[in-house]
């Protein structure tokens, strides 16, 4: 269950500012692509846009080769599911009712829940290694637990396309790295707004490194995780050294003003 | 379960409901009288005709509306909760029922449309009300969507501006009329007869089959609009339904008993404390509690200070305010337990 995700020369306004301008990507099929960049860079609202929340004023979103725009709300919910930033807070529902949401998209609105969607929560939760939750009230649960539940709700739609926008939010280090080899594992198109860029490297086949609504440079996190690249869009000094037990390289910031000691 | 103890507690409520009052039918009579009414059958000759007349003219409309209305409040408190992302709205909070106020007061103190007979109220108050929607469509209303911010901010103002409206023309009115005016804002089910019913009962069905159908985007709409989006619901387009099939319906709902208070605020927590916050099973249960509940307090609004009648909206308040913060503190001390 794989497919291409493709972004075409894309311009996408808030009001009357243009946030994204002329964004094209090629994210290929089945891997993990992490999008990086300072605050305000655009990553929501290219996310946004590819999920259909923002609309473009030009250009187009593709998943496989229909442009997620000519799509009806459902065929899209069937094509991308999303963990988004915002999260519900006073949901009176439990963990298991919410993330049944994410089988809407499956089912008729007059029909109760098929033995599908119980399956597919069932296997969602225990992915994500929530099934002690299952029955828990969504508002008794901890930032990290809800952030979970969120990433169980988006693998229950079952879609072959994931947006994960900033996953890792209020997730200890262990399930950023939990959720990261998941994300990797799955074998679905997955495109994440990460802002720790370590992890990104570590886990990322593809980054994209996006400054001021621009795609300033994508490939291997090897070779665009450099100083070169990254220290006029985060205006910090960047060193890198390898990792000694992965191997991958490590990104080390320090601010551009301070003098070595 | 819940259900099933529901609707046995609404066909009780009606039978002891109507055999209540200034002059007290026993219950065995009451049914007897219903069912020889429904089923067309004679009644037998032990029950005189003027408790015929007062159990299936008088009392047996007036305790349907009641329900009628307590469970069209309770359903649209829910779908209005829901359509504004905010547990504190209630069907009021569109400012629907401030209009149908202003229609109401001038029927009162000014006699307008008074060709129309004693219908004249409910006809105004519901046409303001519909007036009303309008103008709180247009102005919320952005590039065709309504945020729920724009759509409460709105509703609100919209409100106070026609509470103004209808405090003024109280003001300048003279006393007797101002009581009658404020009698009717207060709520009261007392204008019910059979042929009165047949809009809200039909309005109420309608809406509550929408919503029902609508429950899994209602769903979706509480975990927030893009969440609701990325699950396939054309978001602007269904919250454009709901604020019509609501405002509808509490435009009917307020003309034909006044602006009942606290029933659509407070029933819908109560459910959702009980039976969880997934639409399809709170909806209905919404419904049959709403009925009950308003039932009971039309009950007690005849009884308590008979021979006077208390207005509706008094003691919904007085009543579910208490019951309601019991709830609360139950709910949350179960779920403190839970979460340990």
């Amino acid at each position: 269950m794989t497919t291409t995700l493709t972004i075409d020369s894309l311009d996408v306004k808030r009001g009357t500012r243009v946030v994204i301008d002329r964004v094209s990507a090629d994210l290929g099929s089945g891997r993990l692509v992490g999008l990086v960049g300072p605050n305000g860079s655009g990553k929501s609202t290219l996310l946004q846009t590819i999920y259909r929340v923002l609309s473009a004023e030009h250009g187009a979103v593709l998943v496989g080769d229909v442009p997620v725009s000519a799509m009806t709300p459902r065929e899209a919910a069937l094509s991308i599911a999303v963990v988004a930033q915002e999260s519900p807070s006073d949901l009176e529902f439990t963990v298991y009712e919410a993330v049944m949401l994410g089988r809407m998209p499956h089912q008729r609105s007059m029909s109760g829940e098929s033995d599908a969607d119980h399956d597919a929560v069932a296997r969602a939760l225990d992915t994500v290694g929530i099934t002690h939750l299952a029955h828990r009230d969504w508002m008794t649960l901890s930032g990290g637990e809800k952030q979970r539940a969120l990433v169980a709700r988006a693998l229950a739609q079952d879609c072959p396309v994931l947006v994960l926008d900033e996953p890792t939010n209020h997730l200890d280090v262990h399930h950023q790295l939990a959720l990261l080899e998941l994300a990797r594992s799955l074998g679905r198109t997955t495109v994440a707004a990460l802002h720790d860029l370590n992890l990104a490297a570590q886990f990322c086949d593809q980054v994209i490194v996006l400054h001021d609504g621009r795609i300033v440079a994508t490939g291997a996190p090897e070779q665009v995780f450099v100083a070169e690249v990254l220290t006029p869009v985060f205006g910090v000094r960047v060193d890198r050294v390898d990792h000694p037990f992965t191997g991958t390289p490590q990104l080390l910031f320090s601010s551009l003003r301070k003098e070595p000691s | 379960m819940v259900a099933c103890v529901l609707v046995a507690t609404l066909i009780g409520s009606i039978v002891m409901a109507v055999s209540v009052g200034s002059v007290s039918v026993p219950p065995g009579t009451v049914w007897r009288i219903i069912a020889a009414e429904t089923l067309g059958t004679e009644l037998d000759a032990s029950i005189g005709r003027n408790l015929r007349q007062i159990v299936w003219e008088l009392r047996l409309p007036r305790v349907v509306l009641a329900g009628i209305v307590g469970a069209g409040l309770a359903v649209v408190g829910v779908a209005v909760q829901a359509l504004v992302r905010n547990p504190l709205a209630d069907p009021y909070i569109l400012g629907i029922s401030s209009g149908a106020s202003v229609g109401a007061a001038l029927v009162i103190l000014f006699g307008l449309f008074s060709s129309l007979g004693t219908s004249a109220i409910s006809v105004a108050a519901f046409l303001t009300a519909m007036a009303t929607m309008a103008v709180v469509y247009l102005i919320a209303n952005e590039s065709g969507r309504l945020s729920p911010m724009r759509l409460v901010l709105t509703g609100v103002v919209v409100g106070y501006v026609l509470s103004a409206v209808t405090s003024f023309a109280i003001f300048r009115a003279d006393p007797r009329a101002s009581q009658q005016v404020l009698f009717w804002l207060l709520g009261s089910f007392g204008r019910a007869r059979w042929d009165t019913l047949a809009i809200p009962a039909v309005a109420f069905l309608a809406v509550l089959v929408h919503l029902w159908w609508r429950a899994r985007p209602l769903d979706a709409l509480v975990a927030g609009d893009s969440a609701a989006t990325t699950f396939g619901v054309p978001v602007g387009r269904v919250r454009i339904e709901l604020f019509v099939a609501t405002a509808a319906l509490t435009g009917i709902m307020v003309a034909s008993s006044g602006a009942v208070g606290f029933v659509g605020l407070v029933v819908p927590h109560a459910v959702r404390m009980l039976v969880g916050g997934r639409h399809r099973r709170v909806l209905p249960l919404a419904a049959l509690l709403g009925a009950v509940f308003m039932i009971w307090v039309d009950t007690g609004a005849r009884v308590i200070a008979a021979p006077q009648e208390l207005p509706v909206g008094i003691i919904t308040a007085l009543v579910g305010g208490p019951i309601f913060i019991v709830l609360m503190r139950r709910r949350d001390r179960m779920r403190r337990a839970g979460a340990s």
